[in-house]
């Protein structure tokens, strides 16, 4: 019950910034935030200009215009790759470059520190 | 009841274990989920919706530091909690936009349900933006609780498995041996 409560809790956090974001797109705020810029957008937009290429042209055509698009927004992505892996391994450098301040600055703190390992033993085991 | 705790006692996981096992667990699955080249559309796209459930536990499993950090946070917290706390708050934000956006734009796990929402630009240009900043985001959480990493693996893996292959018996043994041999070498030279 208690878990039940909890989960309740978290849901209606992430349900306040659901709400929050759905209510900042229909204002339109964010199309505005977010203009076409980068490979995504641009890719967006030539899709767009496909579309309404047919359109003004008059001409019947197959090809649906949210077809167009949505091929143009998601090439390349829907079939997995091993050469993806470079992904993975992208984040892991980035995670790792973000931590390793973090996790060499101690050390170097504790050795500038006068006195910090004189009192005490040499680890019995360094691997 | 006692007796019965005393039994129960023996068997029971350290939490820290169940931490670090539920932790790795979604930093792996993190890691995938931000790879749709390598998974696929189809593979990104479920595990990017569980996603959701294995950041529901790690609340819930630190549920009592989250309480005791939103009761003092304006009164005595210490800097340090504020600054986690904060950057917590954000990655929450953030991960909600990543996955609620992730929903709104699916192209085969909504589909595949029955259900499938109008997909606009914006969200997919969000959809990029949010899991983008959650690379950051997560390297800054991971960099916040880097020492408790680290005694977490060393306590829970690598001594395990030091243990295991008899480290601790052996390899002073050898490094003794070690010195002797490059003592001799010192005074050969």
């Amino acid at each position: 019950m208690k878990i039940l409560g909890r989960i309740a809790i978290i849901l209606t956090a992430a349900l306040l910034v659901v709400g929050i974001a759905i209510g900042l797109s229909q204002t339109g705020y964010l199309q505005n935030m977010t203009p076409t810029r980068g490979d995504f957008g641009s890719q967006i937009a030539t899709g767009v200009t496909a579309s309404t290429t047919v359109a003004t042209t008059g001409q019947p055509s197959s090809v649906d215009s949210t077809t167009v698009n949505h091929e143009f927004a998601r090439e390349g992505h829907n079939a997995a790759s091993l050469f993806g892996i470079v992904q993975v391994l992208q984040s892991l450098i980035i995670i790792g470059l973000i931590v390793s301040p973090f996790a060499i600055a101690p050390r170097f703190m504790r050795k500038r520190e006068p006195g910090a390992s004189s009192g005490q033993p040499p680890p019995a085991l360094s691997i | 009841m006692q007796e019965k705790k005393q039994q129960l006692s023996p068997t029971k996981v350290s939490p820290t274990k169940v931490n670090l096992i539920v932790d790795s667990v979604i930093f792996i699955a993190f890691l995938i989920v931000t790879a749709p080249h390598f998974t696929g559309m189809a593979i990104h796209e479920w595990p990017g919706l569980a996603f959701g459930a294995g950041i529901m536990t790690h609340l819930l499993l630190h549920w009592h530091w989250l309480v005791a950090t939103t009761q003092r946070l304006f009164s005595q917290a210490p800097r340090q909690a504020r600054i986690n706390y904060a950057l917590n708050l954000l990655l929450f934000i953030d991960i909600t936009l990543v996955i609620f956006t992730g929903v709104m734009i699916s192209e085969s796990a909504l589909p595949a349900l029955g259900m499938s929402f109008a997909a606009g630009g914006s969200w997919r240009m969000i959809h990029t933006t949010t899991a983008n900043l959650s690379l950051g985001l997560i390297g800054l959480h991971v960099a916040l609780y880097w020492q408790w990493i680290v005694n977490a693996v060393r306590n829970y893996i690598v001594k395990p498995i030091g243990s295991w292959l008899h480290l601790p018996q052996t390899m002073p043994q050898y490094s003794a041996k070690l010195g002797l041999a490059a003592k001799q070498l010192q005074k050969e030279s």
